[in-house]
């Protein structure tokens, strides 16, 4: 008999087909064969707030996980900010790789947080651990990206790219998101965008802001914003930052947990096309 | 020398009706029409006042503001019910109630946010003015300044737009200054 590929599975891959963490390990993919899927990355901006980015980032992750799927954190921010790192302090692993955290619930797939996008691939480039090629090599990881504050990182935005922008409803701060989304749309008309506002006085004023801005965006830059809600900031949401324990996390209910839920959801449903759902945008 | 003014409260609310009025006719050229129109049960109103452009429906509060606010809308509900009277008892010649009415509020202190909240759910045009006085009761002085958010929106449309861009990290070239202007002005509409 000669040495034809055997359809069968040896007790050794039923074992890694079920135990592994890895999804790809599971289907029996070599993972060195596997390339990074590009289109599973969603950039989220929030121009005048570092913290809330890292914020959304955390908890956005977390729901990610809870629907099944790995993710991995592009955490943008710089020395002295408020990072993801920082919002998930009581819940990371401190025990793995240097420059990458992870994050792993019971039951749920990891959150491996790195910094900056290009994090992945100096940790790649440096050393030959088998987690960090993790990074790059599990298409069914979702990508969050950080964009740091400052319009010139938007450059780096691929085409065809999910962008969730934070901005709060003031005049100022949604003449600068709108900035950054002339920015986009003028890099990428094919753009997919979604807005949270926050620091909202209510949800029906927020909603009511929202249409201006979104009836301005898709006048003069042919986008059209997908909202995703607005966030009140109560003692909860404060207490989640100070504590470094994800919001949503958090047992008792409070307004904010009730509307970072609502966006979590909101957020899955506008992007299950990235996450091969095959949703129209 | 440096005086320190303390405001003066004056519990008689016809007394401080009075003052006012005098604010209104001396520095704002309104003509006083009527005093004390109305009452509790029904909507009243402190002054009634016209010009050139509208009737103003005055009402102070000495009190507290969210009475005072709640008398001006069953103020105003009276006086459109009672214009044709109005109207018969002025003549049509010497007073236009067919001009547009509008509500001006007078307090010591606001609720926070009252004007943008007055300025979305109300139809009818709204002005606030916050006064103080100072002195002596037999001899008062009056303080009235229309409030911030009418001075807010006139400091907008002067604003310096290449320090807007400066601060919000945006170059000339992303958004022009009729761009801004267009933008903020849909934001507001």
């Amino acid at each position: 008999m000669g040495e034809g590929r055997n359809p069968g599975r040896r007790p050794e891959d039923v074992a890694r087909y079920y135990l592994s963490d890895i999804l790809s390990e599971r289907a029996g993919e070599n993972p060195q064969q596997a390339v990074t899927d590009h289109s599973r990355r969603v950039h989220v901006c929030a121009p005048g707030s570092s913290a809330m980015a890292a914020f959304f980032l955390a908890n956005l992750s977390l729901e990610l996980a809870r629907n099944r799927y790995p993710v991995i954190i592009h955490d943008p921010a710089e020395d002295g900010q408020i990072d993801v790192r920082a919002l998930m302090m009581s819940v990371a692993d401190q025990h793995t790789v240097p420059g990458i955290l992870r994050v792993s619930l019971y039951g749920l797939p990891e959150i491996l947080i790195t910094r900056g996008e290009q994090g992945a691939e100096k940790c790649l480039g440096n050393s030959c651990h088998t987690s960090t090629n993790v990074l790059d090599t599990q298409p069914e990881y979702v990508r969050l990206i950080g964009v740091p504050g400052s319009i010139d990182h938007l450059r780096g935005v691929g085409q065809g790219s999910y962008v969730m922008m934070v901005s709060r409803q003031d005049d100022m701060s949604l003449l600068q998101c709108y900035a950054y989304v002339k920015v986009l749309a003028g890099k990428d008309p094919g753009v997919s965008i979604s807005l949270v506002l926050d620091e909202s006085e209510d949800s029906r004023t927020a909603h009511v802001r929202f249409q201006r801005f979104s009836d301005r965006v898709f006048t003069k830059c042919g986008v059209s914003i997908r909202y995703l809600g607005s966030l009140v900031h109560d003692a909860c949401l404060g207490l989640s930052m100070v504590q470094g324990k994800p919001l949503v996390l958090f047992q008792d209910a409070s307004s904010s947990k009730e509307q970072v839920i609502s966006i979590a959801q909101e957020f899955l449903s506008w992007s299950g096309h990235v996450r091969g759902e095959g949703h129209a945008r | 020398m440096t005086k320190f003014l303390k405001p003066l409260t004056i519990a008689d609310h016809e007394q401080v009706v009075k003052i006012c009025a005098q604010y209104f006719t001396s520095e704002l050229g309104f003509r006083i029409l009527e005093f004390n129109l109305g009452n509790t049960y029904t909507g009243s109103i402190d002054l009634l006042a016209v010009n050139h452009t509208r009737v103003h429906l005055i009402f102070i509060n000495t009190s507290h503001f969210p009475d005072t606010l709640f008398r001006s809308l069953t103020g105003y509900r009276r006086f459109r019910q009672d214009s044709d009277f109005l109207c018969r008892v002025y003549g049509a010649k010497d007073v236009n109630f067919d001009l547009t009415p509008e509500l001006v509020i007078l307090s010591p202190d606001f609720l926070p946010e009252i004007s943008s909240v007055l300025r979305e759910m109300m139809r009818v045009p709204v002005k606030l003015f916050r006064y103080l006085m100072f002195g002596h009761e037999s001899d008062p002085e009056l303080f009235v300044e229309e409030l911030v958010e009418s001075k807010r929106e006139s400091a907008q449309e002067g604003l310096d737009l290449a320090a807007v861009r400066k601060n919000l990290g945006i170059e000339e070239s992303v958004l022009t200054d009729d761009e801004i202007r267009e933008f903020l002005a849909q934001m507001r509409s």
